[in-house]
């Protein structure tokens, strides 16, 4: 098996698509904050057309699809692709519009594992799960919020005009199995933070 | 094309920092510019219904903190057509105003993220395999398709 598959997958797909245009969203960026969970796919937004990001990808040998969403439904069209030998190991891409605005100077570098990686900020992050409003959308916000008590006012000042999307929230974040969730994650990143180091034994 | 500093760009600016009624967007321009843009309200939200009719925003209205009796606002959004139409705005008042510098990222919090991204990839290699050796033993059981 590759090793860090979908950290590759991330890296070259935005080669393809230039720096400071896309930035990854998603399960991703949702892990690069701290909340640590599974993920299947990479999601990747772009600051330009969907036709140039194809266009782009296109000229580095990747293939995408592009699937029209029903603008008067509040859906966007988006492009999907795969890469990787077909099987449970491939990786599966979303390549997303500027659904929310986006400021490139606010984008996120990290260096994992010799590849550059480029992370939405935290702000335009919330927002894009609130414009989604799925359910697992908001459970990550849940998680961040607990996580991390300043994005509170952010969040609700963001999901102003959607009260359905708030009170769902609200709920999530007052329910005790989230409050564990957190705990635990908290209980994890302490613990990778500082490996606890044998004690060396006194001679006596 | 939009005029460049009208009160339609003004107000699609002021929404990208998030939704908001009328005349909170007024305040937010006041706000934003140490009082040098500040907005009538007649010329708002005319200029806000016909950004709702070009596509650009959209309107919800919504009971402030959901209580009875409460007079309902009209919260305003930007839709994707809306957010490239604001970029594109944005762009030209910052390319014509101030150089853009690129943000340094260093520090702990930043190799802490490249931590949580290397673990998420082994948790999710783990998943993978997991649910790829959960499809096979399905497939390869003797009652596999039957009801």
């Amino acid at each position: 098996m590759a090793a860090n598959r979908l950290v590759r997958a991330s890296a070259r797909l935005l080669r393809a698509l230039g720096k400071g245009d896309a930035a990854i969203v998603g399960g991703m960026a949702v892990n690069a904050y701290g909340y640590l969970r599974a993920t299947r796919d990479v999601d990747v937004i772009v600051n330009l057309p969907l036709a140039e990001a194809r266009r782009r990808l296109e000229q580095h040998g990747i293939a995408t699809t592009l699937l029209r969403g029903d603008v008067r439904d509040g859906d966007f069209s988006c492009l999907k692709g795969v890469l990787g030998r077909p099987g449970p190991m491939a990786v599966p891409f979303d390549i997303l519009p500027p659904l929310v605005p986006l400021d490139p100077t606010l984008f996120v570098e990290v260096l994992v594992a010799g590849q550059t990686l480029v992370i939405v900020d935290l702000p335009g992050l919330l927002r894009l799960k609130l414009r989604a409003g799925g359910v697992k959308d908001l459970y990550d916000i849940a998680v961040l919020v607990l996580l991390r008590p300043e994005l509170r006012t952010d969040v609700d000042s963001l999901a102003a005009d959607k009260p359905v999307e708030l009170g769902r929230l609200r709920t999530m974040m007052a329910d005790p199995r989230t409050h564990d969730a957190v705990a635990e994650i908290r209980r994890q990143e302490s613990a990778t933070r500082r490996p606890a180091r044998p004690r060396a034994r006194r001679k006596g | 094309m939009r005029a460049l500093l009208s009160t339609k760009t003004a107000l699609l600016l002021a929404l990208r920092e998030g939704p908001g009624f009328g005349l909170d967007l007024i305040r937010r321009l006041a706000t934003r510019t140490g009082n040098r843009v500040r907005l009538a309200q007649a010329r708002v939200y005319p200029a806000l219904r016909a950004l709702q009719k070009e596509g650009l925003v959209t309107a919800a209205s919504v009971r402030p903190g959901g209580r009875r009796g409460a007079r309902s606002r009209t919260y305003y959004d930007l839709t994707a057509r809306g957010v490239l139409a604001s970029t594109e705005d944005g762009e030209i008042l910052a390319r014509l105003g101030r150089i853009r510098t690129a943000r340094a990222v260093e520090g702990a919090a930043v190799r802490r993220m490249a931590d949580r991204l290397l673990q998420m990839d082994e948790l999710s290699d783990l998943a993978a395999g997991l649910r790829a050796a959960m499809l096979r033993t399905r497939a390869h059981a003797p009652n596999h398709g039957r009801k």
